[in-house]
This record gives C-alpha cells, sequence and structure tokens, in this order.
C-alpha cells in the first residue's frame, strides 16, 4: 500500500484522451489516497494539465476508468463532479476577471446552498489570505498575479472539495510568494483536504508530497513515493535540475 | 479557429473596432469635441427656439428609447455569452406584439374593456408575451445555435439569419402580410400639457412598465444565482464549468431573460402603438442592435443607454423644428453615429477594455 | 483565386441557373404556360395566337382591388368571346408585388418586364397600378424587338409618365426608342393635386400640412398640390417627408402642431406605414373634424380605415376620376351591373371600371392596326370614346385622358364613401404642373 495507507480517495486506469487527432493521454493510471498530498511532474506538453481536465469533466476520455470515492465518474458531467468534491484551480487561474473577489469567491460555492458554511469557508479563506479580504469589492481582473493565484485557490476552497487540484499554482511568482502558496496548500492539506498538485516546480512539489507521478508525453512513467522519487537518478537530473 | 471546445469564450471578449492609431488620437478627440460641441449647440439652440416643443419631444424620445433598450439588452445578453449577434432577436420581439394582439385584443378583447378589466386583460398579455418569447428565444438557442457552439463562427452567424426569417415568415404564416390594429388600449387622458399639447397616460405607463422591467433585468443579472452564472459563463466559459455550472443552461437562461425583455418590448409597441405586422422586427431589431454597439455590446447598462439615445435621436430629428435633418435622414444620423462612437470610442459608450485574460 | 476555386464557383453559378430555370417553368399547370413569362403570372384564359396580360400588384393590401382589375379586363375580353377583330388571344394575369413587402417590387417589375419583352405575340400589357413599378417596366419594354409593347394603364396617375413633370429626362426616359407605347385611362396627379387644394379652399382652409412618403408618387403629387394652393392662395406650412419605417409620428406632429394647421394633406400610399400616421395624427393634432385630414388617392384603399382604426373617421380621401358605383353614363351603369353579377360583389373598388376601359383602349387601338406592335402603338394616341366606360373622353396625343374629374371620398363607419366630385378648371392642373 501507500505510504499513509489511506484509503483510495481518485482512481485513474488507462485513461486515454484525444484532442481531435492528437493523442493527448496515451493510457494514465494513477491513484490518489484520502487525506494525501500528490504531485504529477512533468515536462510541458506532458499532459498533465490534460489529466486536471479530464478528471475536472472538461475532457471526455475515449477510454480508460476514473473513479472518485468508488463511484465511476467517467460519464459524469462537470458540475457532477464538482457536486461529488473535486474542485480545481486551473492553469493561467481563470478567474472570472470582470467580475469582484468576492463574486468569484462565490461561485466557487455555485453547487452548495448552506449559507452559512459557505460564509464560514469565505472567513476561513479570507485567514488564509487576508489580501483577498482588503480587495473583495475589487474586479479580479485588476488584481496582481500572486493575488489573483490567491483567489483562485481560495475559489476552489469554497466548493469545500475533498480532492482539491491545483494546476501550476507557483507560475508566474517571486520567490517569496511561491514560499507562501507552498505553506498554504501544506495547510490545507493539513485541515484535511487532499490535493492533486500539478507543478513545474518539481523540487517544491516533491518537498511538500507524499506520492508522485511522472508523466511523459502522455505517460506514467514513474510512480513512487515522493521521498523516492527525490532521491531517484532519472527525476534528479530531469526534472530537479541536478546533474 | 476557435474550434476547439470552450475557445470561443477565451479569445478576446470584445470586438475591437479601433481605426485610429494612437498618434492621431489627440487630433481625433479635438474633433471628437467639436462634434459633440456641435450637437449640443444645436439642441440648445433647438431648445431656447421652442422649449416646449423640445420638452414634449424629448419626453417622445425617452418612450421609445426605452422600447429600443429592452430589445437591445437580448442583442447584448446573447452576444456577451456566445459572441453570437442573435439576428432572430428583431423578429422574437415582433412575435411578442403579435402573442399580445392574439391574447390580449383577440381572445380576451381588451378594447372592450376599462379600469380593473383592461388592467387585468393586459397583465395577462404581458406574461404571455414575456413567457412566450422567452420559450421561442431558448428553443431558438436550443435547435439552432447550441450544436454549432464548436462551429466555426460564421455558421451560427448565417444560421442566425436563417432563424430571423423563419421567425418573420412564420408571423406572415399566422398572421397575414397585412397589420393587425387595434383601437387605442391606454387611456390618453392628459397627465399634464405643454404648450396646449397634451403629455398622456399612455406615455407614462409605457415608462412605468419599461423601467422596472430593466431595473428588475439589471438586478436579476447582478445578484441571483443565475444572473451570476451567466456572467461567469460569459466570461470564461471553462473556469464556470469548473465552478460546477450548468454552462447550458446558463446559456439557455440569458435566452430566456433576453426573449422575455424582447416579449415585454413587443407588448408594449403593440398596446402603445396599437399596431403590429410580420417585419415589425427588422427596424427596430436593427436599432436596438445599434444600441448594443452603441452602449458597449455585453454591457447591459450601454445597451439601455444606447437604446435610449437612438429613441432621443428618432425624435429630436422628426420633432424639432430649428433645422433638423427629417425623418428621412433618422436611419443615416443613427449609422453615422455609431461610426463616430466606434472611431472615437472603440468599446462603446460603456463598454469596458479590461482585458478578461490573466 | 485559383482555378479549383474559379471552377467550383463556375459549378455553382452553373447549378443556381439550372435550379431557377426550373423554379421558373415549374408552379400550377406548367404544361399550359405561355413560354417566356415568369410564374409571376396565372396560367392563360381564353384560346388564340395572341397575348395579353395584365401587371397589377396582387399579394399585400392593394390585393382586393388588383384583383377587381383583373377580373374587369377578363369581363371584357370575356364580353369578346376574347377575340379583338381577327385576333383572337389569350389573357394571362401577372404579379408584380411580393408577399413579404406587401407592395410592389422592383425586381419584380423588373423581371416582369424582361419577360414580356420575349414573349413575342404579346399584344399589350394592362397595368401597372404603381407609377413607380410603370416606370420600371415602359422603358424596357419600350425597346422589345418588334416594337415596344403596347400597355394601358388604369392606375398610373404619375404626371411625368406622359408630360414634362420638372423631373429631368420626363417622359422621354421612359421611352428610349422615341416611339411612345405608353397610354392611360387614370386622371393625372396634377388634376388631382389641383382638386384636392380646390377642395380646401371649398372648406374654407386656409393653412395646411403636406407630409409625403418621398416615393415618386407622393412627391410627385405633393408637389402638385403645394403648386396649386399658393396659385389658390392656401398658406402651404411645409411639405416634409414621413419615414415609413419609423414606430411612431408623435414627434412630427408635435412640431407641426405648432404651426397651428387646419388641415394636413398626406401624399403618398397606405402601405407606407399609412395607419400609424393617421393614428398618430389624430392623437397629437386632434380628431378630423378638428383638423381636416386629406389624403391623395394612395390611401384610397380598404387598408386605411382597417389599419387607422376609428382615427380615419371623418378623413377625405381623393381619387382621380368618377367613383365606379357612381358611374351615370349608359356603359358605365351596364359595366357595374354586369361586374356585380359576374363577380358577385356589391362594391367596386376605385380602379375596376378604369381597368375595364383600359382593356377597351387597347383593343380599340389594335383593331385599327394592322397587327403589328408598332402599328398599334401609334393608334393608342388620340382615340376618341364617346360612349365610354368612365364617360366620354378622349386620349391625348402625350397618352393622357381628358376626363379631369376627381372624387372625393370620406371614411364613415370604416368604409370610403365619395362625397363629392371636383372638377378643376385646366388651368389650375396646369399651374399644379408647375
Amino acid at each position: 500500500m501507500t505510504a499513509n495507507g489511506g484509503q483510495p480517495l481518485l482512481e485513474l486506469e488507462d485513461v486515454q484522451v484525444f484532442y481531435g487527432a492528437i493523442h493527448a493521454l496515451k493510457g494514465v493510471s494513477l491513484r490518489v489516497d484520502d487525506g494525501q498530498i500528490v504531485t504529477l511532474i512533468g515536462a510541458n506538453g506532458a499532459g498533465k494539465s490534460t489529466t486536471l481536465r479530464t478528471i475536472s469533466g472538461l475532457l471526455r476520455p475515449r477510454t480508460g476508468s476514473m473513479r472518485f470515492d468508488g463511484k465511476d465518474i467517467v460519464r459524469a458531467s462537470s458540475q457532477r463532479i464538482v457536486r461529488f468534491g473535486i474542485a480545481q484551480a486551473p492553469e493561467g487561474r481563470q478567474l472570472f476577471s470582470r467580475m469582484t473577489v468576492l463574486e468569484n469567491l462565490e461561485m466557487g460555492a455555485f453547487q452548495r446552498s448552506d449559507r452559512r458554511e459557505i460564509a464560514a469557508d469565505l472567513d476561513r479563506v479570507y485567514e488564509l489570505f487576508p489580501r483577498l479580504a482588503e480587495r473583495q469589492a475589487q474586479k479580479a481582473g485588476t488584481l496582481s498575479g500572486g493575488e489573483q493565484q490567491m483567489c483562485a485557490i481560495g475559489r476552489a476552497l469554497l466548493a469545500r472539495p475533498r480532492l482539491l487540484m491545483l494546476d501550476e499554482p507557483s507560475m508566474g511568482l517571486s520567490p517569496n510568494l511561491v514560499d507562501r502558496i507552498f505553506e498554504v496548500i501544506a495547510d490545507i492539506n493539513r485541515q484535511g483536504t487532499t490535493v492533486l498538485l500539478v507543478e513545474q516546480n518539481a523540487a517544491r512539489a516533491l518537498e511538500i508530497a507524499d506520492r508522485g507521478y511522472v508523466l511523459e508525453t502522455g505517460r506514467v512513467t514513474l510512480a513512487d513515493s515522493a521521498a523516492a522519487l527525490r532521491s531517484n537518478e532519472r527525476v534528479r537530473a530531469s526534472y530537479l535540475g541536478e546533474s | 479557429m476557435g474550434t476547439s471546445v470552450g475557445t470561443a469564450a477565451e479569445t478576446s471578449r470584445r470586438p475591437s473596432f479601433a481605426l485610429v492609431p494612437r498618434l492621431r488620437s489627440r487630433a481625433v478627440a479635438v474633433v471628437g469635441i467639436l462634434l459633440l460641441a456641435l450637437v449640443a449647440f444645436w439642441l440648445v439652440e433647438n431648445a431656447v427656439h421652442d422649449i416646449r416643443q423640445f420638452a414634449l419631444v424629448s419626453l417622445n424620445g425617452i418612450t421609445n428609447g426605452s422600447i429600443y433598450a429592452l430589445v437591445a439588452i437580448g442583442y447584448t445578453l446573447v452576444y456577451g455569452i456566445l459572441e453570437l449577434i442573435n439576428f432572430a432577436h428583431g423578429d422574437v420581439f415582433s412575435w411578442g406584439a403579435m402573442i399580445t394582439y392574439s391574447v390580449a385584443i383577440s381572445w380576451l378583447g381588451a378594447s372592450g374593456h376599462s379600469g380593473i378589466a383592461l388592467f387585468g386583460i393586459l397583465a395577462v398579455g404581458l406574461v404571455c408575451a414575456a413567457l412566450f418569447c422567452a420559450t421561442l428565444n431558448m428553443a431558438v438557442e436550443r435547435v439552432a445555435y447550441r450544436r454549432l457552439r464548436n462551429a466555426p463562427r460564421l455558421a451560427p452567424l448565417i444560421t442566425a439569419i436563417g432563424m430571423s426569417f423563419v421567425l418573420s415568415n412564420l408571423i406572415a404564416v399566422v398572421y397575414g402580410f397585412n397589420y393587425v390594429s387595434s383601437e387605442p388600449l391606454l387611456p390618453r387622458g392628459a397627465l399634464f400639457t405643454i404648450g396646449g399639447q397634451a403629455y398622456g397616460w399612455d406615455k407614462l405607463i409605457v415608462l412605468l412598465i419599461t423601467v422596472p422591467t430593466l431595473v428588475s433585468l439589471m438586478i436579476v443579472v447582478k445578484r441571483t444565482r443565475w444572473g451570476k452564472a451567466m456572467r461567469a459563463t460569459a466570461q470564461n466559459r471553462d473556469a464556470a464549468r469548473l465552478m460546477g455550472i450548468d454552462v447550458d443552461r446558463a446559456i439557455a437562461f440569458a435566452f430566456g431573460l433576453g426573449g422575455a425583455l424582447a416579449g415585454i418590448g413587443g407588448f408594449v409597441y403593440l398596446v402603445y402603438f396599437t399596431q403590429g405586422r410580420f417585419d415589425l422586427g427588422f427596424r427596430i431589431g436593427l436599432f436596438a442592435f445599434t444600441a448594443a454597439v452603441l452602449g458597449g455590446i455585453g454591457n447591459i447598462l450601454g445597451a439601455a443607454l444606447g437604446g435610449y439615445l437612438i429613441g432621443f435621436i428618432e425624435n429630436y430629428n422628426s420633432g424639432l423644428t430649428w433645422h433638423a435633418p427629417g425623418p428621412s435622414w433618422t436611419e443615416s444620423l443613427v449609422f453615422i453615429l455609431l461610426i463616430l462612437i466606434l472611431v472615437f470610442r472603440p468599446h462603446g459608450l460603456l463598454g469596458e477594455s479590461l482585458s478578461t485574460r490573466s | 483565386m485559383s482555378m479549383r476555386k474559379l471552377g467550383s464557383i463556375l459549378l455553382l453559378a452553373g447549378a443556381t441557373a439550372v435550379l431557377a430555370t426550373a423554379a421558373a417553368s415549374a408552379g400550377p399547370l406548367s404544361g399550359k404556360r405561355i413560354a417566356g413569362l415568369p410564374n409571376t403570372c396565372s396560367k392563360p384564359v381564353g384560346h388564340g395566337k395572341y397575348v395579353i396580360a395584365s401587371d397589377f400588384p396582387l399579394q399585400g393590401s392593394l390585393r382586393p382591388l388588383s384583383v377587381q382589375m383583373v377580373e374587369a379586363v377578363k369581363l371584357e375580353l370575356k364580353k369578346m368571346h376574347y377575340k379583338i377583330g381577327k385576333y383572337s388571344v389569350q389573357f394571362v394575369s401577372c404579379d408584380d408585388s411580393t408577399a413579404a413587402k406587401g407592395s410592389w417590387d422592383p425586381q419584380t417589375c423588373t423581371n416582369n418586364a424582361n419577360s414580356y419583352k420575349s414573349v413575342t405575340n404579346l399584344l399589350g400589357v394592362i397595368g401597372t397600378y404603381n407609377s413607380g413599378c410603370a416606370e420600371i417596366i415602359a422603358p424596357i419594354i419600350n425597346r422589345a424587338p418588334g416594337g415596344g409593347i403596347p400597355m394601358v394603364s388604369p392606375a398610373n396617375t404619375y404626371v411625368g409618365l406622359t408630360k414634362k413633370s420638372g423631373v429631368a429626362g420626363e417622359p422621354q426616359k421612359y421611352f428610349p426608342t422615341g416611339k411612345r407605347n405608353y397610354a392611360r385611362v387614370a386622371v393625372p396627379d396634377n388634376f388631382q393635386g389641383a382638386a384636392d387644394a380646390l377642395y380646401l379652399k371649398h372648406r374654407h382652409i386656409k393653412r395646411v400640412y403636406v407630409l409625403n412618403d418621398a416615393e415618386a408618387y407622393g412627391l410627385g403629387i405633393a408637389n402638385n398640390f403645394v403648386r396649386a394652393a399658393k396659385k389658390l392662395g392656401l398658406t402651404v406650412l411645409g411639405n416634409s417627408k414621413w419615414d415609413a419605417s419609423q414606430p411612431n409620428y408623435q414627434s412630427l406632429y408635435q412640431g407641426i402642431a405648432s404651426k397651428h394647421p387646419q388641415a394636413i394633406f398626406l401624399a403618398g400610399i397606405v402601405s407606407n406605414n399609412g395607419g400609424q400616421l393617421i393614428k398618430d395624427k389624430v392623437s397629437v393634432l386632434g380628431n378630423n373634424t378638428k383638423v381636416l385630414l386629406l389624403a391623395s388617392d394612395g390611401f384610397n384603399d380598404s387598408a386605411t380605415p382597417k389599419d387607422a382604426g376609428n382615427s380615419a373617421a371623418g378623413m377625405f380621401i381623393t381619387i382621380g376620376g368618377s367613383d365606379p358605383n357612381k358611374l351615370s353614363n349608359p356603359t358605365g351603369r351596364a359595366f357595374v351591373k354586369a361586374f356585380r353579377k359576374a363577380y358577385h360583389v356589391k362594391h367596386l373598388e376605385a380602379y375596376t371600371a378604369y381597368a375595364g376601359q383600359a382593356l377597351l383602349v387597347l383593343a380599340h387601338a389594335i383593331n385599327k392596326s394592322d397587327g403589328s406592335r408598332l402599328s398599334i402603338d401609334k393608334h393608342l394616341f388620340k382615340q376618341k370614346f364617346p360612349k365610354g366606360i368612365i364617360g366620354s373622353f378622349k386620349i391625348d396625343s402625350s397618352g393622357d385622358p381628358s376626363l379631369g374629374g376627381v372624387t372625393v371620398d370620406v371614411v364613415k363607419h370604416g368604409n370610403i364613401k365619395a362625397v363629392t366630385t371636383v372638377n378643376p378648371p385646366l388651368s389650375l392642373a396646369k399651374a399644379a404642373l408647375g
């Protein structure tokens, strides 16, 4: 069993995805256990974002199975997947730029109707990111890159997900902010949310992750505990910038 | 080429009609200010020339403008969410007028009633027109546009033109090619008079229907769950999906909302002008679409503002007596204004140039 | 452009042409259709080598008028057993309107005219109703091979079709070969404009405002009226256009109200949003007793009381010539009686009798001719009809009738009823020409 020995929360088996004629995922299998941080690392175009988009239901796999908490989600619509408890802060943040920060955060809770709990989660997000509280009435399009990333993560958290998927959360941020983001991710995980993290910054990702997968041209080429991957020669050479 | 999933919504939101390079912008601004000054001078001179006439004509402009505003919002809502010019929208408006005629005049005999009974009949007519047009517009989206959502832009555009013909010809099939006409329905007694000319109750009633409708629409879009879902879908369709928003439903909501407004516009047109015909939506639709572009397409307040602006132009041009070009120039003036606005403010009066890309 | 692209465009064009031809030759009873005529034309009635066609707007608000005109032509032909002298003829009725416009359509007029040119044994055309359509058809069929196709209109009233009107090139531009082929029995607008002004003077009106629909007919009669009114000493407060596609005219009338007119004269056709124009006149200026409303014959149409409803009550509408229902001469009375019997109608529309008369003018010219179109054309002019349906009259050398009587109708209880006939002096009619 895996490092923490938890129950499997998300399982992908031999998932194949096509963009038109392009074979983007050529059979991806992975597993995220309850309470873990799992990271997907790989080069540009390896299929990391495609994997997350497929899990979120934006893309349909041609073959393969996807199970979340024991339920088949291959045919589920994206709104059902959110309801099951999977939320994503997508690559490039994808905020609603002409809506305010508060409205963006509220959109994260679109599927929920428990007003009181939403308010509590909103407070929690403001606690994590005090900057968002200051800027809540501001249009999201006017935020700085770091603030936008905070808003995107906060928005995903407002879905109160069991599995939070983060796509390149540190991209384009200053080193200070990168530290802050990784702290927050670890923090969120400690509070009980499982995290599937896609990162270019493999070193940092493997530091906080329990387990990691290496994706190369649409295939999983390595899967192991984060500690094992950190010491793997190939990973060190290709993704950790050591030779 | 915008063929992959969702890219239509992700590509640049607003058409940029910038015709003028930045270097010349100062000269352009000067010309713009001169033109504005000229128009202002003309209006002031007319007001001084005959202030009563000016007031009366302005009031007419508000009345007609509020109808254009209702229709313009339908164009702007759909454009905002699909980047599609829904040419069939003007014809949905025509249907609103004709359904009002059928329900309120043919079936319930509004002409023979007054007081509370008339009010009741008209209320039924209004609700029927709004519901019918909301359903019709949603059906048009479901049947004609939805399967083309990921097709190249030209395909839904041509389909929209086709739907426009289908809807107007269906009116001709049901109601014939001639006008349907009724006696005045709204009380026309004078609310007050200006220089011997009456400002009738009917004009006030038009405003009492249209203005609250406009305000409640803004509230719906701003505050309600599906109003927000619609805005979110308009700004970033993929992100909206990730929030668990059913974007098909959000788009249908936009069509339904626009259709209901067109239906209310059609209702107001029929009870105020007391006539309608299959081709009603052509000119009204053209002006309303222009209003939406004037105001900044995608911007609801802008569309309403554009509608009122066109109402004013139309009425000032035909009613003012001091050097007015006259009614045969109305269309030209409206489109000259459109061109000028696109030159001086490419995003329209209230359009935001704020990029949606983060 | 690549050759392949060019090829596919040519292929598309070819396919379209084939389809268009197929569509044109289809239609009901295509076997009996006269070759060359489009499917806007009916199947022929009668038997014979020669063809006579009528050309009217058969769709839209003018349909009732047009249908009666066609029937009047048929009635006269039937009386002759479809034989004009030694020529036996078939009759086809062509439509110059489109359903979508609800009125005459320039493109349809052009198509009709070009197809007439291709029918070699076409002896003449009865039509059109709208002067605008005649302006298109006349010059095209004037150049038909084998001589200009004779055309007699029961209803064209626009002056410039036959006489100088002030517009450059009129009327010669309608007859490019230099040989005229057009006559009419309708009373030209200058008579009507003069009669309208005269009628207002009779009613002690001193201040009048004119609205026109900016089409050739409306603008023409507005100008005729203005000149005659000025000659009679009336004050013309203004002559402006109304925009047919505008949703309403309240501002327009409010502008006019400040000039305190005693009467409004509408020069144009009712299908140009005339119903709304009348409704708004009443709602802004008051009813038609308070401020008199007079309209030209473009409003002499059942659509006027239908579209304008009670607002039309008491408005006056003139029409060139006599009310067919009140024809007093024996030939006219006989025509009306026969028409009512044949078609089971009580009320004859404004131009029904004129359509019968137009056919007789053409038939008379055919009778006197040698059978060639050029010869028929020549005999159209300077004809005398001492016992015509519309009374005793002559056709002058420019193709106009010598009858100048104008009927004034009033709208009462939703119907248009004749009130009186005005006979403007020839001098006033000439003054109206300008």
